[in-house]
């Protein structure tokens, strides 16, 4: 039977932050909260500089030349999160993308850079997402 | 007390952001890892059982439940400060199991595409999503 849950919050009962998921194959459970997106971003940096949607981001910061940096609104717990990150190149010159600095991934935000041609570049598309813990 | 749920589509209270149970199974990460500096150990991960070091630049992440096919999407990030030259770093997937995923990191330099490779100087992400076993 069909049926519909209507709720704001769910919790888990033995420890709030951890409710398990069964998975597809219908045996074994994945963890909801950990396997969640916590922020994601879709950002133009280039002509009008818009967030065009987003999650859990606060604001972003355009630091200048391909970097910038989006502040969460709900902080992680620590730095050792997973980011991701993906663009569109404005040319056919060589791109990649990479996070800003060593000690990058901080609780509150995490520094992105998109270069062509080994310089740090503005471009239209830039797509980012977050896997990890919240504070 | 445990307790367990059994729904097909969760809405808010007012009724609306409706989400099939089965979207938050399919679209919930089912792995991800933080590789520290040298690529050997990892300071937080879901769904990571341990790492292998399976020589210069190359790392196993190995399963705590098993994915049920290897048509899954993994994807890897590197974290690059390295000054000293202009070399591009990469964390690439080389290979997909249903129990682990193998990532190469290293980097290729100049107008080359020839791919070095080196174990990682900073930090590497990788996330998985697909299906469980």
């Amino acid at each position: 039977m069909a049926s519909i849950l209507k709720v704001d919050t769910i919790t888990g009962v033995t420890t709030a932050g951890s409710i398990a998921v069964t998975g597809e194959g219908n045996s074994t459970t994945t963890n909801l909260q950990q396997g969640l997106a916590k922020s994601w971003l879709n950002y133009d940096q280039k002509d009008t500089i818009t967030i065009r949607d987003s999650f859990n981001v606060a604001s972003v910061a355009d630091d200048g030349s391909g970097a910038f940096t989006p502040a969460y609104t709900s902080n992680m717990a620590n730095g050792n999160y997973a980011p991701h990150m993906c663009s569109i190149a404005t040319t056919s010159n060589l791109g990649f993308n990479r996070l800003g600095s060593v000690a990058n991934t901080q609780t509150g935000s995490c520094q992105y850079v998109h270069y062509e041609n080994s310089n740090g570049t503005d471009t239209d598309l830039l797509a980012i997402s977050v896997d990890g813990d919240l504070a | 007390m445990a307790s367990e749920l059994r729904v097909n589509t969760l809405k808010d209270a007012s009724g609306n952001n409706s989400v099939a149970t089965s979207t938050i199974a399919e679209g919930t990460a089912k792995a991800w890892g933080h590789l520290a500096a040298g690529g050997a150990s990892l300071p937080d991960s879901f769904n990571l059982s341990s790492i292998d070091d399976d020589g210069t630049g190359e790392y196993g992440l190995n399963y705590t439940s098993a994915m049920n096919s290897t048509n899954y999407s993994a994807t890897s990030t590197i974290n690059f400060n390295h000054a000293a030259d202009n070399n591009t770093r990469h964390l690439v997937i080389e290979s997909k199991a249903t129990g682990s995923v193998e990532v190469d990191a290293g980097y290729t330099a100049g107008s080359t595409a020839h791919f070095t490779a080196h174990d990682i100087e900073t930090t590497g992400s990788v996330v998985v999503h697909g299906d469980l076993a």
